[in-house]
């Protein structure tokens, strides 16, 4: 299906990474939308960091990918900078590397639309926006337009979700691993930097707020916004089996029993202590929790606690592979989002919606564009009374029905011929306010 | 904290004879104290066999006579010439020398690393002997504090022995300088045009540089193209690692540098892929920060002390589940974001680990114990 008049477009995406350098949402969304432009017969260039280690080999197919020799990491300690005006170096350092790659790229090829997918190389293309005067997107995923002080971390000393390595201003009461500027030249030249963000912003024509949470953040920019949700693929009529692990734990569980799954990273701020002081008061409830132990102390310090309570409901998991999840979300009653913290937009969720599952989420961030009161799932608010109110609601709920209803919400908003539509809708309107312009 | 004990009149002595050349973190830690502490008091010498040429450890230094070189002579005559030497405070920076204890009136300050020799199997650690550990915990009884690197071994001892928690200061080890040093003040290294994994440990059978070995192979045959570089001195697991080594064919893929000078080793940690470090026990894992903060990720493990050492700044994996390191490893080598995360949290994890910072704690419990 041809969604659009202008098709064939030449949509140039800027990004860091692609899978496999990276398994988060932001690689997985713009390869994914990648592909599913370029088989809407779109010509998509991306434009993306070359790592030196890495092969040669085509491993992007479906569409043209140019790399970039970009730095990613300006190395200001070995320069002896401190941390805070070496952290700004590396900024701009990041600016102009990518600025001058866009500006290379520009000057051979000929598109249409240029749409920034992360934070440094929106702000690069809105900098030659003025001299190339194409239209210009950029994707709000995260706070990156707003953040500044690098290793926030929440007041338990875990580092901040979603932007571990970026950094956030005043960001959700979140405190700084690095002390914040508090002296005249730091406050000077964060408030300096923070004026030039705003300005290279106020230049995109159009934001695309990935979630209403999103969009109220990028409200104060005063430019046209629409709310495209990441691409994220449709899961429905994946097939592969359950890792034997999980199934033997999910034989162990008691006739009657429910089970409840909560996965992605182990993290403080995801609220998996909401979900051991529920599991110590609902013992009728099976809670699965699947994410990477690997990654730091926390897992074991969640296993931990729940020995020292007795949780024999509390079953931990580990990495489960993205192929398994599927399966791991139908051999469950209830997906659980309970971040302490909103979160733009989670891309379990979503998947969770694919797969017609109902949802359990703290009221706040992503989860509400998608979880409706009492019809696909339930939401509470983020405190273990909260969460047991809330798993007692879907014991009595009719959970198939929710089930049915999430598929339809997934359907509705999340699917991804409606989130290309989309994307083409915009790269449209883009176009055509540019020629009106001239 | 200069001359901070010299108002008590203390005079402190450190006592290195057995440590001071010990290639490994137990030397670091002892080299790295005798540096510091002169500054730090105003009476200061570190206790040795020989004195040797480097400007920055001639201050303070005592050297034991020669006719005190001799194991029985020295047991015998090596606590009285200190006590001849009138130490109020005699720190012992590892467990070997602790016949010096009973010297004088001196205070006595010991530094246990970990007791490896207890909590392992015999396969993967010596077994200190029964006979040993009762005398061991009799001299540790008989000390007036003791220093661990660790909350790990702090446990340790304190179950092991039977310590008091309240005679027990936990004053973590430092990163040298010179892993923060300007890469281009660092030698150059020939790091080949492959990528590389790097292991830095002696070759005993507890670092588990076996399933490293291991691990190499397992990447080689999934394509990608890294090889290993072993940096640590030898020891009695060589012969059974090398095995492996010919055993997987890896011989072109595995080199084995020996002990190289710090800045040589900062230079391969700037250069590596990761650091892998699973090893069964650690007091406290110094390659495990000087990584972190030479920008190089690290996959260690989950026993005794690299958890608390490394907090969220690495990835963590049973060391005897050689699967577990090698999915662990595959991933992080494969996924970019996840290597760039590892590497930032271990730079801002690396910044809580320094070894002027160990000298001040180490003083602190010097004061205390005087006071």
């Amino acid at each position: 299906m041809n969604y659009s008049q202008h098709v064939p477009l030449r949509v140039l995406l800027t990004c860091k990474y692609l899978p496999p350098e990276s398994e988060g949402g932001g690689a997985l969304t713009v390869h994914a939308l990648a592909q599913a432009l370029a088989r809407e017969g779109v010509d998509v260039t991306v434009l993306k960091a070359r790592w030196p280690s890495e092969s040669r080999e085509d491993r992007w197919p479906e569409f043209d990918v140019v790399e970039t020799a970009y730095r990613d990491r300006f190395d200001y300690r070995a320069r002896g900078m401190p941390d805070f005006y070496g952290h700004l170096a590396a900024k701009m350092f990041n600016h102009r590397s990518y600025r001058r790659a866009l500006r290379g790229l520009l000057a051979e090829r000929t598109f249409d639309v240029v749409h920034a997918q992360n934070h440094t190389t929106a702000l690069a293309a809105a900098s030659l926006r003025p001299r190339n005067g194409l239209p210009l997107a950029a994707t709000l995923r995260g706070h990156g337009l707003w953040c500044f002080v690098l290793g926030k971390a929440l007041p338990d000393g875990s580092p901040c979700s979603g932007c571990v390595t970026s950094n956030q201003i005043p960001c959700l009461s979140a405190t700084s691993a690095i002390s914040p500027p508090t002296v005249v030249p730091k406050l000077a030249a964060m408030k300096s930097w923070m004026r030039f963000q705003d300005r290279l912003t106020r230049r995109i024509d159009l934001l695309l707020p990935i979630s209403t949470m999103m969009s109220d953040e990028a409200r104060r920019y005063g430019r046209p916004t629409r709310i495209i949700p990441d691409l994220v693929a449709d899961l429905a009529g994946t097939t592969q089996e359950l890792p034997e692990p999980v199934r033997s734990e999910l034989g162990r569980r008691r006739d009657g029993q429910r089970v409840a799954l909560s996965a992605g990273r182990l993290a403080p701020n995801k609220g998996l202590g909401l979900v051991l002081d529920a599991a110590a008061e609902r013992p009728g409830w099976l809670f699965l929790v699947a994410g990477d132990e690997t990654r730091g102390t926390y897992a074991a310090e969640l296993r931990q606690r729940a020995g020292e309570r007795g949780l024999d409901n509390v079953r931990f998991l580990g990495w489960i592979p993205n192929a398994a999840m599927p399966a791991l979300y139908d051999a469950v009653d209830v997906v659980l989002l309970p971040f302490l913290r909103p979160e733009p937009l989670s891309r379990g969720m979503v998947e969770a919606l694919s797969r017609g599952r109902p949802l359990a989420a703290t009221a706040h961030g992503g989860p509400l564009d998608a979880v409706t009161e009492g019809a696909n799932g339930v939401l509470f608010e983020a405190n273990t009374e909260g969460m047991i109110d809330a798993l007692d609601r879907l014991a009595a709920a009719d959970l198939t029905a929710m089930g049915n209803e999430s598929r339809r919400v997934f359907e509705t908003r999340f699917h991804p011929d409606r989130v290309v539509r989309d994307h083409l809708d915009a790269y449209e309107w883009l176009v055509r306010s540019l020629e009106n312009r001239k | 904290m200069t001359g901070a004990l010299a108002p008590l009149g203390a005079r402190v002595g450190l006592v290195a004879t057995g440590t001071f050349d010990d290639p490994t973190g137990i030397g670091t830690y002892t080299r790295q104290l005798s540096m510091r502490l002169p500054g730090r008091i105003g009476d200061f010498a570190c206790v040795r066999d020989e004195k040797d040429d480097s400007p920055e450890f001639l201050t303070g230094t005592l050297v034991l006579p020669r006719s005190m070189r001799l194991g029985a002579i020295r047991r015998i005559a090596a606590p009285f010439y200190m006590a001849w030497k009138g130490f109020d405070l005699l720190h012992f920076p590892s467990e070997p020398d602790l016949y010096l204890l009973k010297s004088g009136r001196a205070k006595v300050v010991v530094t246990i690393h970990g007791l490896a020799s207890i909590r392992l199997p015999a396969e993967l650690h010596e077994k200190l002997p029964r006979r040993a550990q009762i005398k061991y915990r009799h001299l540790l009884e008989a000390s007036d504090h003791i220093v661990t690197v660790s909350e790990s071994s702090k446990r340790d001892v304190m179950e092991v022995y039977g310590v008091p928690s309240d005679k027990i200061t936990v004053v973590y080890n430092g990163i040298d300088e010179v892993f923060n040093q300007d890469p281009e003040s660092l030698p150059k290294i020939d790091s080949g045009d492959r990528p590389y994994l790097l292991s830095v440990c002696a070759l005993l059978a507890k670092k588990n540089v076996r399933a490293i070995v291991l691990t190499l192979a397992a990447l080689k045959e999934r394509g990608l193209p890294h090889r290993l570089v072993h940096i640590g001195p030898p020891g009695p697991a060589q012969d059974s690692i090398e095995a492996e080594v010919r055993r997987f064919n890896l011989r072109k893929d595995v080199e084995f540098k020996g002990y190289v000078p710090k800045d040589e080793l900062a230079a391969y940690y700037r250069s590596a892929d990761a650091l892998l470090f699973p090893s069964f026990h650690e007091g406290f894992g110094i390659p495990i920060v000087e990584a972190m903060a030479s920008g190089c990720p690290v996959v260690t493990s989950t026993a005794f002390s690299m958890p608390e050492i490394s907090g969220d700044a690495a990835l963590l994996v049973d060391p005897y589940n050689v699967e577990s390191l090698i999915s662990v490893t595959h991933r992080l080598l494969t996924n970019r974001s996840l290597r760039e995360e590892m590497v930032e949290l271990g730079r801002l994890r690396s910044k809580r680990f320094s070894w002027n910072r160990c000298a001040d704690e180490t003083v602190a419990v010097y004061r205390a114990v005087l006071k």
